[in-house]
């Protein structure tokens, strides 16, 4: 059975559109049972990982003749959602733009601050822009990297907006000093280190 | 016709005397300049600047926390910062900042105190803004007396004469008055304890909109190049009646039209060489004070955070500053060595018995740190290349000095209607607008150091004066004599008897040789720097004492100035330079001259003093009349043209004595400046604390946030 090493940005949405199945195929085939494990979530894999690819089975359909038969493909499409908050406040009614691809996405925050469209599920890049364009921010999909890991931290940190810089994976002064203000932020114990309790609560405020 | 002209000269009596009086003149329409922003450097602290968002799909939303975007409009770019940076404790912008090392390179964890800092730096383009427009006023409010009186005078004598006349404008002091009510109110906003965003915001965009208004009005007062009569159009004056009468070498004639000229119109000339000035230098100290207002917020820790061109207080008492050595521009031994070196004793023996305090030069003041806005203010008072009136010399590296001096051109271009100058006026010009802008250049690094509180004394000035410009401009001086005196030689001076007189002579002259030139110029350049520094510290201290006693002096006001100060010595060196010229090379040479000698210093005396002499003015205009056109007025150095029937020589004494005084002790009242400034920043006080900025007040800024998307 073919395995696919994944790569920086990868998720297994993007995987399996690559390969033409669903995502849910391949992530409930029993040769991911391992990664499953290491990976609770299929959306947030590691640069590294492999994916087991299953075998294309074919399935055939029996067809009345001088008939016109329907088939549907199902979505290829995926939700992508986002909670935009500021000073801890949520945004609500804020008009916004994103832009992903070639797909542009116009409306107003609901009442939570929340975005919530389907996109296509091997986007990669996008552009959310709001107040009129005066703020804009670069969106990489599908880079969140699980809070295991140094990079997953880092980048959970820069989104509630403790930036750490490059995402990098490296316990930089600036990491540091992000871990710092986030733990003083929330009464935890300033150490300035990635320790279990910050990574807890990282992961219970942005999953 | 000429009746007609005479009849109004003698209306306006009136009208002059209420200008005088106090009458308002005309106002200008009050309406706003369309209001555009330019966007500017991103000062978010680079540890708040968001980076990418590394976000997942799927099920789960992903939060995205930023912090509110807030602006700092500073003369009108818009800088981009985030709500945090704003908020700060009670701090105060004039004294260091406690655990920071004041010009270190800013860092992630050393963010100033910006709310402080933003006030700071609106307060300081108050102060700019203020100056400029302050100065403006100023000028337009002495053309508004010199219209009522000497102006009005002056176009009569120039149409009796042929001139163009007065190149005066329907513009009014008045029409100032709403924008520098702008600023203040501006300034005024921001007074205050609480440093509130919005109001910061709304302050910077209100300056802003001032600005534009007063660039606007300065570029219709300004106009084009396009001088105000060509050249050779009409007229010509007694000078072109001459013409009439006999060949005469184009250069000379050219050089005696150019002497009624400036005559008639030295108001003229300085105003238009002001405007030209003020347009030129605004937006480059504009610049170079927003320039560097960046710096100390952004990029270096630079505290205090008001006074950012000058080093931080000294932690240590003042050393004695090490004494300058002595100009060696001039050779030992020569005259005009020694004609300084009097001027020197003079200097130091009028101080002895009035102060215990010895005399020093005021260069020879040495800041005990680098001045971090030294490079700035190099950049903010020298303008861009200009392309040359006249051809460098070969080979001649542009110099600052030289796009001053091309300004004083244009403005004598456009005020005389003509095209060209003769070479030894523009020679001079160029000659005194090196020596003027270096010395003003060397007094206003003096300024970035010296203490606020301490009061410039006029004798420190006049000794710098004395070891900096004392011999250059005698020496120019006795150089232009000699140039004009060659450009006479080429009248064809037979063809010039006018009225059985001798018109050009100018042989006593140069027999006199140089020496003998020397001495006889050198007491009136003593005067002549003597009177430019009193004027100028003048200028100087008034603005320092009310900027001192809100705890605001920094280079802005003075900076506001330089243009108005570069045209105020202008007029005070080149008028009484261009009166011993006349007098010394033309005046000896002609009688028909006479009324012209001592004309252009004069007219800057006291206008109220004029208006009691008008009538005389008049008569003294018919007599030169008559003069010209072969009647029997009696013409010689008593009856003038331009003093109404005055003794020249009395008017020409008394200006002289006017400059003698050189002050050099303390206590002794200040000359009044002749400037009418509205000093924007009353009730000043150095405390502020950065308001938290709540999100709903921050919606409400964010309507008229001016960061243009692109």
């Amino acid at each position: 059975m073919p395995s696919h090493q994944v790569g920086r940005g990868e998720s297994v949405p993007s995987i399996a559109k690559q390969y033409g199945f669903l995502w849910e195929v391949i992530w409930d085939d029993p040769g991911n049972a391992a990664l499953r494990q290491k990976r609770p979530s299929p959306f947030q894999l590691v640069a590294g990982d492999t994916l087991v690819i299953p075998n294309k089975t074919l399935r055939e359909e029996e067809l009345a003749p001088n008939k016109t038969h329907r088939f549907v493909k199902k979505s290829q499409k995926i939700a992508f959602k986002l909670k935009l908050m500021q000073m801890g406040e949520a945004r609500a009614d804020e008009p916004y733009v994103l832009e992903i691809d070639d797909d542009i996405f116009e409306g107003k925050t609901d009442g939570e601050g929340q975005i919530d469209v389907l996109i296509p599920c091997d986007a990669r890049r996008g552009k959310l822009k709001l107040d009129e364009g005066r703020e804009e921010y670069p969106v990489r999909i599908g880079r969140l990297d699980p809070i295991s890991e140094l990079t997953g931290v880092q980048q959970r940190l820069s989104n509630l907006n403790f930036p750490c810089g490059t995402s990098d994976g490296k316990l930089s002064p600036r990491t540091q000093a992000a871990l710092r203000r986030f733990q003083q932020a929330h009464r935890l114990a300033v150490t300035g280190e990635a320790d279990d309790a910050t990574r807890a609560l990282l992961q219970s405020l942005h999953p | 016709m000429l009746d007609t002209i005479l009849e109004k000269g003698t209306s306006t009596l009136d009208q002059a005397s209420e200008v005088l009086g106090g009458g308002a003149g005309p106002r200008a329409a009050g309406s706003d300049a369309p209001l555009v922003f330019e966007n500017g450097r991103d000062i978010r602290p680079p540890n708040v600047k968001p980076e990418p968002l590394d976000v997942a799909v799927g099920g789960t939303a992903n939060p995205v926390n930023v912090d509110p975007i807030i602006e700092f409009i500073h003369f009108g770019r818009v800088h981009r910062d985030v709500a945090p940076s704003f908020v700060h404790e009670q701090q105060s912008d004039i004294v260091r900042i406690e655990g920071v090392e004041p010009n270190r390179p800013s860092n992630d964890d050393a963010i100033l105190p910006r709310a402080l800092a933003f006030r700071a730096a609106l307060e300081r383009e108050a102060l700019l803004l203020a100056a400029f427009m302050g100065a403006t006023q100023t000028v337009l409010g002495q053309q508004a007396k010199g219209q009522g009186t000497v102006g009005q005078l002056l176009e009569v004598g120039a149409n009796l004469l042929g001139g163009s006349g007065s190149t005066a404008t329907k513009h009014s002091p008045a029409d100032l008055d709403p924008m520098i009510a702008k600023v203040k109110a501006a300034a005024t906003a921001i007074i205050g304890p609480e440093i509130q965003y919005a109001v910061i915001h709304k302050a910077g965009m209100d300056l802003h909109q001032a600005r534009l208004n007063y660039q606007a009005y300065l570029t219709g007062l300004v106009g084009d190049d396009a001088p105000a009569k060509t050249e050779g159009g009409g007229g010509g004056g007694v000078l072109g009646s001459i013409q009439k009468l006999g060949s005469v070498a184009a250069g000379g004639a050219k050089v005696l039209d150019i002497v009624q000229g400036i005559a008639f119109k030295p108001f003229d000339v300085f105003m238009t060489f002001f405007l030209k000035l003020e347009a030129a230098f605004e937006p480059v100290i504009e610049r170079a004070c927003h320039d560097i207002s960046l710096e100390a917020i952004v990029d270096k820790s630079r505290s205090p955070i008001f006074p950012i061109w000058s080093p931080p207080p000294p932690s240590e008492p003042s050393a004695e500053p090490e004494p300058t050595p002595a100009s060696t521009s001039s050779g030992p031994g020569g005259l005009i060595d020694r004609q300084k070196q009097d001027l020197q004793k003079r200097v130091k023996d009028s101080s002895v018995g009035r102060t215990s305090q010895k005399l020093q030069d005021f260069m020879a003041r040495k800041p005990e740190q680098p001045v971090p806005g030294k490079p700035w203010l190099h950049r903010a008072i020298t303008l861009p290349k200009p392309a040359p009136v006249a051809a460098p010399a070969p080979g001649a590296e542009p110099v600052p000095e030289q796009a001053v001096a091309d300004l004083a051109v244009k403005a004598f271009f456009k005020a005389l209607g003509v095209s060209s100058l003769p070479g030894f006026l523009q020679t001079l010009l160029v000659e005194l607008m090196a020596i003027n802008v270096e010395f003003l250049t060397l007094v206003y690094v003096q300024l970035t150091f010296i203490d606020p509180s301490e009061t410039i004394r006029e004798g420190e000035l006049a000794e710098a004066a004395t070891r900096l410009i004392y011999d250059k401009l005698l020496r120019m001086l006795c150089d232009r004599c000699a140039a004009a005196q060659k450009v006479l030689d080429t009248v064809d001076k037979a063809n010039l008897a006018f009225n059985e007189k001798s018109f050009v002579d100018g042989k006593a002259l140069r027999e006199k040789g140089q020496d003998k030139l020397i001495e006889e110029l050198a007491p009136h350049v003593q005067k002549l720097v003597a009177f430019a520094m009193k004027s100028l510290v003048a200028e100087l201290n008034a603005a320092r004492a009310e900027a001192a006693a809100a705890h605001a002096v920094t280079m802005e006001v003075f900076l506001g100035r330089y243009p108005w100060l570069v045209a105020l010595l202008f007029r005070n060196t080149f008028f009484p330079i261009w009166d011993l010229i006349i007098e010394k090379v033309f005046g000896s040479a002609t009688k028909a001259l006479g009324p012209l000698i001592g004309k252009t210093s004069s007219f800057f005396q006291s206008t109220q003093d004029k208006v009691n002499d008008l009538h005389g003015k008049i008569a003294g205009a018919k007599k030169a009349r008559d003069y010209v056109m072969g009647g029997d007025g009696e013409q010689g150095e008593g009856a003038q043209v331009g003093t109404g029937g005055q003794n020249i020589s009395d008017i020409r004494d008394k200006y002289r004595e006017g400059r003698d005084g050189i002050d050099t002790h303390e206590g002794q009242a200040l000359a009044p400046s002749e400037g009418t400034f509205v000093f924007p920043l009353t009730g000043r006080k150095p405390d502020g604390r950065g308001v938290a900025i709540a999100l709903a007040d921050h919606r409400e800024v964010r309507k008229t946030h001016q960061w243009k998307t692109t």
